[in-house]
């Protein structure tokens, strides 16, 4: 099965390109992964899902990508969303600030949260999509890398079991917040 | 529970690569394209993962269908394989320009049941399977064809449909017997990514 999927991958492969399905793909799976306020604001999505357990841990998952892909579809379509990038700073701040602070609001409140923040990343994701990219491939590769984040950040979350961890873990979230300033103050560039 | 993640996992790695192989395989999609070197039957069965919408709601109903309890898949496809067939036959006669938006509305739909994990009334069920079987079906319409070609292409695409819904949902109703939270929860997981391809699918298309 490995070889058919690499066969498959490999097929259309353009070098240096982001047109076709694989250009299509690596961009859409790039493209979550090569800001640090993506970065820190997804996997703050699973740290806090693991932090407060189930079924948070599987309902922000969840929430987010849906939502996203609704802010994304906002940006591809060309809808304006006022400001998204200090919204996406500002994710980073409060995700972060809820893992650090080991914050436990009632389920519907978090979701809330992580679906209002979900909105902006997905607007910058749509609005920042190759013109040559395959649609498809490119919302494959997006949705699948923001996933992925997600999970990561739900294992290393899982480590709130031990009291070392949960120390480990509400540091991670006070990292993330300190972060997210740094991009609200343009101390760091997205 | 990374024992558990072991214990429970083969079946879910038989599936996740076959999943994604489609979907890698449904990336470079043009309808109605053929395969060269590959026979009329073959070309027809590998139609519906040639074109992404159509592997967005099999994979949809797919996993819908192997969350349904009790597990029992004839009822679905006395109701999935008659209007795929009769959809089919149509296109021999008629032409039919289906939408894409439609079609990926469907998948939205059959994304979203899977995401929430709650299972339809039969009938509704059926109306929205029905609804899927005939839009794919008469969305997978021969253009260059006729005759003997055209009939064995169009029986390779009702044996693909029905092989590729089935499958999926064979395997997700083994997984879920399993009786591992964890595959519930990512199932539901990968439900939410089929809504989410199928929403900015949804924009791309309404942006051309």
């Amino acid at each position: 099965m490995l070889p058919l999927l690499l066969i498959a991958l490999t097929a259309t492969a353009s070098a240096h390109s982001e047109s076709g399905t694989i250009g299509g793909f690596t961009s859409g799976f790039a493209h979550p992964l090569s800001g640090l306020d993506h970065i820190v604001a997804m996997v703050a999505v699973g740290l806090w899902g693991a932090y407060l357990g189930a079924p948070a841990m599987w309902l922000l998952p969840v929430v987010f990508p849906v939502v996203m892909a609704f802010g994304g579809a906002l940006g591809v379509l060309g809808v304006p969303v006022p400001a998204v990038e200090k919204c996406i700073a500002l994710s980073g701040i409060i995700l972060g600030l809820a893992v650090a602070f080991a914050a436990k609001p009632p389920l519907w409140i978090a979701a809330v949260i992580v679906g209002f923040f979900a909105i902006f990343h997905g607007h910058a994701h749509g609005t920042e999509l190759p013109k040559s990219a395959n649609a498809m491939t490119y919302a494959v590769g997006f949705v699948v890398a923001t996933g992925l984040l997600h999970l990561c950040g739900i294992a290393f979350g899982l480590l709130v079991r031990w009291p070392w961890g949960r120390v480990l873990v509400r540091t991670c979230g006070a990292a993330i917040a300190v972060i997210g300033t740094g991009f609200l103050f343009g101390m760091f560039k997205a | 529970m990374i024992r558990n993640l072991t214990n429970a996992a083969p079946r879910l790695r038989r599936v996740l690569p076959l999943a994604i192989l489609f979907l890698a395989l449904g990336a470079d999609a043009r309808a109605h394209t053929t395969m060269p070197g590959a026979g009329d039957f073959v070309n027809g069965m590998l139609h519906p993962v040639t074109v992404p919408a159509h592997v967005l709601i099999l994979l949809g109903f797919g996993i819908a269908l192997g969350q349904r309890k009790p597990f029992k898949p004839a009822h679905t496809l006395a109701v999935f394989a008659p209007c795929a067939a009769i959809a089919l036959a149509l296109t021999v006669r008629f032409n039919f320009t289906i939408p894409q938006p439609a079609l990926i509305g469907v998948a939205l739909c059959a994304g979203t049941l899977v995401a929430i994990g709650r299972q339809l009334p039969f009938i509704a069920w059926a109306v929205l399977v029905a609804a899927g079987a005939a839009g794919m079906a008469l969305d997978s319409g021969v253009e260059n064809g006729g005759g003997a070609t055209e009939v064995r292409m169009l029986v390779g695409t009702l044996v693909g449909l029905t092989v590729l819904f089935f499958t999926t949902a064979f395997y997700t109703s083994l997984a879920l017997e399993q009786k591992k939270k964890w595959l519930d929860i990512g199932l539901r997981i990968a439900g939410s990514w089929i809504v989410a391809i199928s929403l900015l699918m949804l924009a791309f298309a309404l942006r051309k």
